[in-house]
């Protein structure tokens, strides 16, 4: 990498196409992703951005096809299958609202949607002017990821910063939840492998570009 | 708008980079902004009506809202369920519309029997073709609805299949108070009012305010005991109105007909019952006095293990007190559904008021004013087709009255092939109404099940296509009422999930898919205009805007004396052929229960049911907070009786193992002196199956685990509590 720059459109490509693979399946942009040359490309940019060995990105080459991994997104993450889901939404990880104003019986629980951290992302976006495509709630995993992204490449480190202490980080509440999902459902394994892999780059941030 | 990365898929203007390089808004500034405006004492708050959807007591309530979000809600002061309260369902069931269990898609039914998301057009497509199909083979009166009610649901849910020219829409009255209903259509067609505020004696049989809780109702029995209301409590468990009766009896569970026979004969026999209403208002007194002159109390106290005394004394009690008294017309219990003598046993009540002259006086019962909705006439409303058929289960229940029907019989139809395509509304039959195993193995055999819910329920895992209802909180529904108040729910939260639909889209557009569009021609808006037309400006102005409003009456109907009946004679006829056609007698009988625990066997049981105030049947049990109360107080376990406990070796909280015909099933004792020694006791929340719901997965136990599939033969009842359990403790 040659300048600071350079740099930060690389920890940015590593996270859009982050948030790219976590997006609802889309056969065209799942089979651009997981093409040999762009999978040899992430792996490299990730090694090379966050000094992770080659090696220990392995898992990556068995990337499930489209149609199993289409049925396995489903299965494993919409929000219709209550407790054998692990949805990838925020919200669901976190107290609905920290407002102490809020009595409502949910208002300090976590297991609800449309909380503090929906409200939150949907007023980031509105100031940059974001967006959000119908199917999504501003508080999903891909799409925090994605603006994470873009933060990188133009906002302050203090911005970036912020979102990632603030909306990165229930990832391992998500990790439980899918672990016992898996178990339940009897496959899913690359998906907590993803998914790890993920909260590696989220940690390695801080660590090397977050002081 | 541009995308500004290679692989960026949001979509951004130019500004976006501009923006960020400023940079954003942090999250702690965002909350101070937000909790500030949320809190100050002018932000703006929007407060909306709807009526609680956490059972079928539908309590005004108030949705107060702030930038969207569910700020708090209370009970409206105004509605006459609620007065101001609402219990812990009412504020538990609102917080729903965001739980992160809720149905937000379609579901389709795959062949492994997982179920996948699919579109809106595919579902109804597809279950256009299969309705479609049935109908071209099996006739329209192959297909049936069932439904819970609702405002909204029970409208859209009956002319739905009306419109196809069937007559099966049913609801869950099998599994609540079929047998009640069927006694009162062939006595005094309606269930009048009862006086509390007048009233110097009432008799509660298996029904407790304080457990099945409406909160008005429950604070003005608590006034009423302060003013000097004497409540008789029978019951086999002291339940949690017990503590205001001056008398619990705790009767043996299934012979409350034999109780009230005997209390009928104590008032015959000493002519202690009200001559005058007897002989204006009723026919066949001597047929009656012959037929109860050998239910003793002496006879009475076998069956009952009530004391002879006991039943004598609360029968001449009830009759000083009379025209003040009654015996209470109850829910569910004793004779709601309950027993194979249910039926006859809710006509004994009809019966006794009669004896004690209640029927139109102060202190009594009587018919109160209601609400008059205006008719749906006009091009919008088309007119329904003349029903193909009988409703299904009307040929073997000639009794039950054809607005609810036996939705336990319609499985049964399903088994021998009469009945091919269900449809069911925000209802849980699989572990509601009957034993679970057998009604979901029937649900197994249909051609078509399609379960419209908020969550997967038991009975949406049986489902070829289950469909995601908008919560109740986030609608506008059809006008219902409650005396002489109307209301109409109106939205009071943004909608949650984009891909759900509310219960009036959904079926409005399923019509459509089924070829019945036709008669589907109008909105909610359209139904609520039309049925509050002939209200005064002001009346229909304040309910549109507050969703709450007070209907007046030119007359208001006052106790005259007069019962005003609203059956053919004005008349109670104690003896009445009309009670042949359904397999009872023309007189009043006693009819024992189908099953009876062997005193000699130490481990036999009877195992019933009952209510707790914070749950609502199974619809409560994916609630954290509610289920929190039940693990915090321990609200699954089993009740059992302190002896029968120690004859077995078990101790509060043993585990043990309850066995029937049916089923096998581990439960944690709870050993009290409140409850009769011949029956165990749990409440009927428990015992959830359904994997997608977890809050309540592994708490208790559910009674109908334990109950066979059956009907009481004279209305079609689930006959909830007509099982057989033996107990025993399971080694550590």
């Amino acid at each position: 990498m040659n300048n600071a720059n350079d740099l930060n459109l690389s920890r940015s490509e590593v996270f859009h196409t982050l948030a790219a693979f976590w997006l609802k399946p889309e056969q065209e942009s799942y089979i651009e992703i997981t093409s040999l040359e762009s999978l040899y490309h992430f792996i490299n940019l990730i090694s090379e951005t966050y000094h992770i060995s080659v090696d220990s990105l392995d898992f990556l080459k068995s990337f499930p096809t489209f149609e199993e991994h289409a049925k396995n997104y489903e299965q494993l993450f919409s929000l219709s299958f209550g407790k054998l889901a692990a949805p990838l939404v925020e919200s669901v990880y976190k107290k609905w609202t920290e407002n102490p104003e809020i009595n409502t019986p949910q208002a300090h629980q976590t297991g609800y949607v449309k909380g503090d951290s929906y409200s939150y992302m949907k007023a980031l976006l509105h100031q940059l002017e974001i967006e959000l495509p119908d199917e999504y709630q501003a508080d999903e995993l891909p799409i925090i990821l994605d603006v994470y992204a873009l933060l990188i490449e133009y906002a302050p480190v203090s911005s970036i910063k912020n979102l990632s202490e603030n909306h990165l980080d229930w990832l391992d509440e998500l990790s439980s939840r899918l672990a016992r999902v898996v178990t339940k459902r009897g496959f899913g394994e690359f998906y907590l492998d993803f998914l790890a892999l993920t909260q590696s780059l989220v940690e390695l941030e801080h660590r090397l570009y977050l002081p | 708008m541009t995308k500004l990365t290679r692989r960026g898929f949001l979509k951004a203007s130019t500004a976006t980079a501009a923006v960020a390089t400023l940079g954003t808004l942090s999250y702690q500034d965002w909350q101070k902004q937000a909790y500030a405006s949320e809190g100050e004492a002018d932000a703006e708050v929007q407060i909306s009506s709807s009526t609680c959807n956490a059972c079928s007591n539908k309590c005004g309530l108030e949705v107060f809202t702030k930038n969207g979000k569910l700020w708090k809600i209370k009970g409206s002061n105004i509605h006459p369920n609620s007065l101001g309260t609402l219990c812990a369902r009412g504020h538990g069931f609102a917080t729903n519309a965001y739980n992160d269990a809720r149905l937000t898609s379609p579901l389709k039914k795959n062949e492994d029997g997982t179920f996948s998301e699919i579109s809106w057009e595919q579902a109804y497509q597809e279950i256009g073709e299969k309705v479609k199909k049935i109908i071209a083979e099996d006739g329209p009166q192959a297909l049936a609805i069932t439904q819970d009610p609702r405002p909204s649901g029970k409208f859209y849910s009956k002319r739905f299949m009306n419109a196809f020219g069937s007559q099966n829409v049913y609801t869950h009255h099998a599994a609540c108070n079929l047998s009640k209903l069927t006694a009162y259509a062939h006595t005094i067609k309606k269930e009048p009012k009862c006086d509390f505020n007048n009233a110097d004696a009432v008799m509660f049989i298996g029904r407790s305010f304080g457990d099945g809780i409406k909160p008005s109702a429950m604070k003005n029995l608590a006034n009423n005991v302060k003013r000097g209301l004497h409540i008789i409590m029978v019951d086999p468990r002291f339940n949690a109105t017990a503590h205001m009766a001056k008398d619990w009896l705790a009767i043996r569970p299934g012979t409350d007909l034999a109780l009230i026979l005997a209390m009928s004969n104590v008032l015959v026999t000493e002519e202690l019952y009200d001559k005058d209403f007897i002989e204006n208002y009723t026919t066949g007194f001597d047929e009656f006095a012959e037929a109860v002159k050998d239910y003793t109390p002496e006879w009475a106290a076998e069956i009952t293990t009530l004391p002879a005394s006991k039943i004598k004394e609360v029968a001449e009690f009830m009759a000083e007190k009379a025209p003040k008294a009654f015996i209470e017309p109850s829910w569910r219990a004793a004779f709601g559904c309950s027993y194979y003598n249910s039926t006859e046993t809710a006509r004994a009540t009809i019966l006794f008021n009669a004896l004690l002259g209640c029927y139109g006086k102060k202190g009594g019962m009587y018919y109160g004013d209601g609400v008059k909705f205006g008719k749906l006439e006009g091009p919008k409303f088309k007119k329904l087709p003349e029903p193909v058929a009988p409703q299904y289960g009307s040929d073997r229940f000639p009794l039950t009255p054809t607005g609810s029907g036996s939705s336990v019989v319609v499985a049964e139809g399903i088994e021998k092939g009469d009945i091919k395509g269900l449809f069911y509304y925000q209802s849980n039959p699989v572990i509601g109404y009957t034993n679970a195993e057998d009604f979901g193995k029937r649900l197994d055999m249909a051609d078509l099940v399609v379960v419209i819910d908020v969550q997967m329920s038991e009975t949406a895992m049986h489902a070829h296509y289950v469909l995601p209802d908008t919560t109740y909180i986030e609608r506008m529904e059809v006008p219902s009422s409650t005396g002489t108040v109307a209301d109409v729910r109106l939205q009071g939260i943004p909608k949650v999930h984009e891909n759900t639909r509310p219960v009036d889209q959904i079926f409005t557009e399923l019509a459509e898919a089924c070829g019945i569009g036709e008669y589907f021609t109008f909105t909610v808006q359209d139904v609520i205009d039309a049925q509050i037309a002939p209200f005064p400006d002001e009346v229909k102005e304040k309910l549109l805007k507050e969703g709450i409003a007070k209907v007046p009456v030119e007359n208001p109907k006052k106790p005259d004396g007069d019962p005003h009946f609203p059956n053919d004679d004005n008349k109670i006829h104690f003896a009445d052929d009309v009670w042949l056609e359904g397999g009872l007698g023309r007189n009043i009988q006693w009819i024992e229960p189908k099953y009876m625990p062997n005193p000699d066997n130490i481990d036999e049981f009877r195992l019933i049911a009952g209510k707790q105030s914070i749950h609502s049947h199974t619809m409560t049990t994916n609630i954290p907070h509610l289920i929190q109360i039940t693990k915090d107080y321990d609200l699954d376990r089993v009740w059992i009786n302190t002896k029968r406990a120690e004859a077995l070796g078990i101790k509060e909280g043993d585990k043990i193992e309850i066995s029937s015909e049916v089923s096998t099933t581990p439960a944690i004792a709870h050993v009290t002196e409140r409850l009769h020694p011949d029956c165990i006791w749990t409440a009927s929340h428990y015992g959830t199956k359904s994997p997608y719901l977890t809050e309540g997965a592994g708490l208790g136990i559910s009674s109908m685990d334990h109950t066979p599939f059956h009907m009481e033969p004279f209305s079609g009842s689930n006959m909830s509590q007509e099982n057989l359990v033996h107990v025993k403790k399971m080694e550590a």
